[in-house]
């Protein structure tokens, strides 16, 4: 038996939050998320959690369990080495019940950075030639599955809602270092603002709790370094 | 975002990361603080100048007891923390190396360490 | 009332590409999902995306027309040829057009898109990004949705599809934050949805994906085609049944068995060995384990990727090591990993001919939960993620257009009456007095499946499976009060959604246990063989309130004339 402590609220009903205790049955290998599911099927009903993929690869079940931000569907019980586990959902996000978080704010800043190719052609009539080394200055920069981990841990945006986010600013840079993206300048422009880059205060937070093991915190040092660079070329011309 | 929002927020991310980030954050938000509350006090001190040497003199003689001695090793403590962990985010950041933060917070408290130990010892001996 | 043009169901790629094509006609588009489209599970995809362009040094001479033949065959004969004719010719354009939306595909040394070899394949065509293609299309196009600022009913599930004398009106769909219940107009609908995996306990698929979108247009009326056929994937690991992608064999991973033997040469020619169809891989796996040769004699043998070394493993499969690290604690780099078959895919789905359009008037489907028919009895790896980003195009594309002639009257009487009828619906769910729990049919009904239409099927099994699902479908008309809250109330949702896995099930067992040969994924031990006179022909179920009604429709043959699918 593993006692499962879980973040309740209702915004609708409870005044305030409350942690509420369940005694799950734990099987062998069990992950937080069947956990969750145990309670779900068989003692509270009411329970809401995100799910999908359940192989950490969709980004649904983030959320603080036992001191980190994990995934839950990645997070085995027994690794946890506790008798019990905690659980409480992802912070700087409105909570709509639960575990579940109103992610519009972490999805409204990634759609500033504007998140897709600026490009308007004319395209080859086949793929955009790249070179293998081109291709490798994007590894790791794709690999985020927008769990929102980073930005739940991160205190900059735990204090100002506005700031970008880890997210944000590592897509930022995926986009500027692909040949195939023509916004590169704009984009510079755009995160070396106050709300951008300099608002990241070096906390290592986002690259401590990734659970894809990602560093936004070199994407946005790398950034930075291109920000700087780039107002003294303007100071120096 | 109204300050006793972000505030509490700041208290919960303190508490939900316990992070060697999150440490050296704290401690460098707080030796900030201690730092600009010290510039205020200094130059309180320092206006003294302004009606004169004797009352200059006067006013430091002030601050040069005991007790002001002492919290001068704080002083030194509070500026070394600040400007070492200055120090080591600026070296993270442009010389990108990010994954190497915990061993550079190390490297920071084996200098600072040095540092606290040679003052005690001009201080105190 | 919310009204659009096109509207989508499912922001999976399907539904994705298919709003992307749909806005270029300057009409209102919208998607609505029940997650958020980044979450949806065409991102679990790893191993590629076929399409012959001919990249890869030993693909030189390779052509759609190729393409089109190792497809077809691969669905042992059953696929409509000038569906996947359509479709592998569309297939570069296809493919190169999402390189210009940015997809990070892994490259060549000449800076094209990189191929590897897939099962069933003659030439390495899989377009790949090392393994998270699925992923990094996802995301591609979802930024494009972005970019043409197309609306997303984020967290709303469709409860219902309004259809009145087979003309499609638009959807009813609960707001999950609101727990609001609502029609959506709409002039044409796209469904999206995906497949049916979760109908079975052991299966690769996302929680989400449980045939409920197969399940809405089947009671409107539109009859679901092949049902039968389902995918098994060969390599998924022990446990928790996640996937190890075929790419894992492509780049030359070994399956071996308890004598530390490369079992595969007992089964198909030494030239494919690993690389044979998924079918015939599942079924020598199973074969395997059946007769006592799995690891230890448990249920499993090994798959074998240590001799690619670290730095093959690391650079081209760095997903499926995360996924055995993190999930078996197994270093593939050091140890085998342990695998057996699981259900993938559902190769059948909503009967939808080569524009997507159904027996319903304005209304599509595109992706898994459609059967245009380019898998037949069995589906090609690296085909599916093809065939999202194909027809979701094309069903895009007439329904841009169909939308034109269209005017749409919200006054119409079919949306106050399935408001009404579904608004009775969940009051008998939340003032019901029986005492059912759905968790428990559910479980029930996995079992059934994993048990009695697995990868070896026989008359007695699926009969039984037929009336097990038949109980469990009486047995949720009794099911325990659902507790009304004012959110997200997921029990709603998980109950709303046995519905479907149960209707997803039942047309699967009709289907399998009617069709009296063995044809690609579904293989039966008492007619082995395949029977191209009597059977080569598609199942369509249709929905009555007693089970599924049978009938059945041709395949179009256009250059494959049937033959031995031997490898």
């Amino acid at each position: 038996m593993t006692t499962f402590n879980v973040f309740r609220y209702d915004p609708a009903i409870d005044k305030c939050p409350k942690m509420e205790t369940f005694d799950v049955k734990n099987e062998r290998g069990m992950t937080v998320l069947e956990g969750l599911f145990y309670i779900l099927e068989n003692l509270d009903p009411t329970l809401c959690f995100r799910s999908s993929c359940r192989a950490a690869i969709c980004g649904s079940c983030a959320m603080h369990i036992n001191g980190q931000y994990r995934l839950a569907c990645r997070t085995q019980i027994e690794h946890l080495k506790s008798d019990t586990v905690t659980v409480r959902p992802i912070a700087h996000s409105e909570i709509i019940k639960d575990l579940v978080v109103d992610m519009t704010n972490f999805f409204a800043n990634l759609e500033k950075i504007k998140p897709y190719i600026i490009n308007e052609g004319p395209f080859p009539e086949r793929e955009f030639l790249q070179s293998e080394g081109e291709r490798k200055g994007l590894d790791h920069l794709i690999d985020c599955i927008l769990c929102g981990c980073c930005y739940g841990a991160c205190p900059s945006a735990g204090t100002d809602e506005d700031y970008l986010g880890p997210h944000a600013l590592m897509k930022t840079l995926r986009f500027i270092n692909d040949p195939r993206d023509k916004g590169g300048k704009e984009r510079l422009a755009f995160v070396s603002s106050e709300n951008g880059v300099f608002r990241c205060h070096t906390v290592f937070n986002c690259q401590e709790v990734c659970p894809k093991d990602l560093d936004p915190s070199s994407a946005i040092a790398r950034l930075k370094m291109k920000a700087v660079w780039n107002t003294l070329k303007n100071l120096v011309s | 975002m109204k300050l006793s929002n972000a505030l509490s927020n700041t208290k919960n991310d303190i508490l939900l990361n316990p992070n060697a980030g999150t440490f050296s954050y704290v401690l460098h938000r707080l030796t900030g603080l201690a730092l600009a509350g010290y510039i205020f006090a200094h130059i309180i001190v320092l206006s003294a100048v302004l009606s004169g040497p004797e009352s200059f003199t006067q006013r430091l003689a002030l601050v040069q007891t005991g007790i002001f001695h002492y919290l001068e090793i704080g002083l030194i403590a509070v500026i070394f923390i600040h400007m070492l962990n200055g120090l080591r985010i600026t070296v993270a950041d442009f010389a990108n190396l990010t994954r190497l933060h915990k061993t550079l917070l190390w490297l920071s408290i084996l200098i600072f360490c040095a540092i606290m130990a040679v003052t005690f010892y001009v201080f105190l001996f | 009332m919310l009204k659009h043009d096109v509207l989508i169901i499912g922001g999976g790629l399907a539904g994705l590409r298919a709003a992307i094509e749909a806005a270029k006609n300057n009409v209102d588009v919208a998607i609505v999902s029940k997650i958020h489209p980044v979450r949806s599970h065409s991102g679990a995809a790893q191993g590629g995306i076929n399409a012959a362009l001919a990249n890869n040094e030993n693909s030189k001479d390779d052509t759609p027309e190729k393409h089109a033949y190792d497809t077809t065959k691969g669905s042992d004969f059953l696929a409509d040829q000038d569906a996947v004719e359509l479709m592998t010719s569309l297939a570069p354009e296809t493919i190169f057009e999402t390189d210009h939306w940015g997809c990070p595909y892994s490259r060549t040394a000449n800076g094209k898109i990189a191929q590897r070899p897939f099962g069933g394949a003659g030439y390495p065509r899989t377009c790949y990004a090392a393994d998270k293609t699925g992923l990094y299309l996802l995301h591609t196009l979802w930024e494009q949705t972005v970019k043409h600022h197309i609306k997303v009913y984020e967290e709303w599930m469709v409860v219902d599809l309004i259809v009145q004398d087979k003309v499609c009106y638009g959807v009813m769909a609960i707001e999950l934050r609101t727990n609001q219940l609502q029609p959506i107009a709409a002039k044409a609908v796209i469904f999206a949805t995906g497949g049916a995996g979760r109908v079975y306990g052991r299966t690769s698929n996302a929680l989400t994906s449980t045939g409920f979108g197969m399940a809405l247009p089947y009671i409107a009326g539109v009859p679901l085609k092949d049902m039968e056929f389902i995918q098994f994937h060969p390599t998924a690991i022990i446990g928790k049944h996640i996937l190890m992608t075929e790419g894992c064999r492509g780049e030359g991973g070994y399956l071996v068995n308890n004598k530390g033997e490369r079992f595969m040469k007992n089964y198909v020619s030494e030239k494919i060995m690993e690389l044979a169809p998924r079918d015939i891989v599942a079924r020598s796996i199973q074969t395997e384990i059946n007769e006592g040769r799995g690891i230890g004699g448990q249920q499993f043998v090994h798959l074998d990727i240590r001799h690619l070394g670290e730095q093959k493993i690391m650079e081209r499969l760095p997903g499926i090591r995360d996924i055995c690290m993190d999930f078996l604690g197994v270093d593939p780099i050091k140890e085998p990993i342990p695998i057996l078959p699981a259900q993938h895919y559902t190769m059948g789905g909503v009967a939808a001919n080569k524009n997507c359009e159904t027996e319903v008037e304005g209304f599509y489907a595109a992706g898994e939960c459609a059967c245009v028919s380019v898998h037949g009895a069995n589906r090609l790896g690296g085909n599916s993620l093809l065939e999202t980003i194909v027809f979701g195009k094309i069903a895009g594309k007439y329904a841009g257009e169909y939308v034109k002639g269209i005017d749409l009257n919200t006054e119409h009487s079919s949306y106050k009456n399935f408001t009404n009828k579904m608004n009775g619906f969940m009051n008998r769910l939340y003032e019901s007095t029986g005492n059912e729990d759905p968790y428990r049919i559910k479980k029930d009904l996995n079992d059934c499946l994993d048990e009695n239409v697995g990868i070896f099927r026989t008359e007695e099994k699926m009969k039984k499976a037929v009336e097990t699902v038949k109980q469990l479908k009486e047995r949720y008309r009794k099911i325990r009060k659902v507790k009304k809250t004012s959110s997200f109330n997921q029990d709603v949702v998980w109950i709303l959604e046995l519905e479907g896995n149960l209707l997803a099930a039942e047309t699967i067992a009709a289907g399998a246990l009617a069709r009296k040969e063995s044809r690609g994924s579904h293989s039966r031990t008492d007619y082995a063989k395949r029977n191209d006179a009597e059977w080569m022909k598609h199942t369509l179920a249709y929905y009555t309130k007693e089970g599924p009604r049978l009938e059945y429709s041709p395949v179009a043959v256009t250059k494959f004339q049937p033959e031995e699918r031997k490898y």
